[in-house]
């Protein structure tokens, strides 16, 4: 009660504040589910030739990296030297991951039985953006993790 | 009435025959520019992409024979596929600058390429990719990319 509480006191400061991209709400009880998720990540490759790059793997998200709020999609070796803020924008799942001088952000909104949205991640040095759309459908496989 | 609505369905027929003819791979407009510029360039180019370990910059080469009056689908970073109704805004290979803008546009995707390169004093053109598609069918969304590009003539071809 008392997090929920610290949730609606947050949107409502935000609502105040009036931020534009909508209310944004600390981690609390929201996220992505822990379980075993097939990810479909599209993302533009330019050499040769621009086209869409269209790949699949499976996630199991353990209970532990839910309760973390750990990013889904980053690949785990990386995540882990990196930093991941769970928040919620407008109603969106958002996870801001920082590591050093690199923004990731994967945004993403129920979607059907999982999830979509999108994946932007900014480099400062070369200057260089990439935004991937993700998709994250739930599958039976077990996840074994804790 | 009825005869507007005839009229408006035949209007409807004469869209969709159009839009039909419109689905061929694009091929013109043909490359504008310097004479001295064309040649054999490589275009070293710094994007983002995921892979097994991480999600960050790499950096691909390429190489192409750029010909006065090359097509599109000649050239490097070009969309491919090329199709739908693309229109060619610009694609100069000049002494002060090297620029491509290309707008694609069929029923699931669109799709806009813009390439500025400015030189720089070592003789190595140097700037920025931009790329942008966004996807009507099942994977609806926004995708896209701004690259580094750095691109030089090695020679004729």
């Amino acid at each position: 009660m008392k997090r929920l509480h610290t949730a609606m006191a947050a949107v409502f400061a935000a609502a105040m504040t009036g931020l534009g991209g909508g209310a944004v709400v600390e981690a609390g009880s929201f996220g992505l589910p822990a379980g075993t998720w097939e990810v479909t990540w599209l993302e533009p490759r330019l050499v040769p030739q621009s086209k869409a790059f269209k790949t699949s793997f499976v996630r199991c998200y353990s209970a532990a990296e839910a309760a973390r709020g750990s990013n889904p999609v980053m690949p785990a070796v990386q995540e882990a030297k990196c930093n991941t803020k769970l928040t919620s924008i407008g109603g969106d799942i958002v996870f801001d991951t920082g590591c050093g001088d690199q923004d990731h952000r994967l945004r993403i909104s129920k979607c059907g039985a999982g999830y979509c949205g999108t994946y932007r991640y900014g480099a400062r040095k070369p200057k260089v953006i990439l935004e991937s759309i993700v998709i994250l459908r739930p599958t039976d496989g077990r996840c074994e993790r804790s | 009435m009825v005869r507007g609505r005839a009229g408006a369905m035949a209007a409807a027929c004469i869209v969709l025959a159009t839009g039909a003819a419109a689905q061929k791979p694009y091929t013109g407009p043909e490359t504008e520019g310097d004479a001295a510029l064309f040649g054999s360039w490589s275009f070293e180019v710094t994007s983002l992409a995921r892979g097994e370990s991480g999600i960050g910059p790499v950096t691909n080469s390429v190489s192409a024979c750029l010909k006065l009056g090359a097509k599109p689908a000649d050239l490097p970073l070009m969309a491919q596929p090329l199709q739908g109704r693309c229109a060619m805004q610009r694609l100069e290979l000049k002494a002060a600058y090297v620029s491509m803008v290309m707008l694609c546009e069929d029923f699931e995707r669109r799709t806009s390429l813009m390439l500025h390169l400015e030189p720089r004093k070592d003789g190595a053109y140097a700037g920025r990719y931009s790329y942008t598609m966004t996807l009507d069918d099942d994977g609806s969304g926004t995708m896209s990319a701004d690259a580094d590009v750095v691109a030089r003539r090695t020679g004729g071809c």
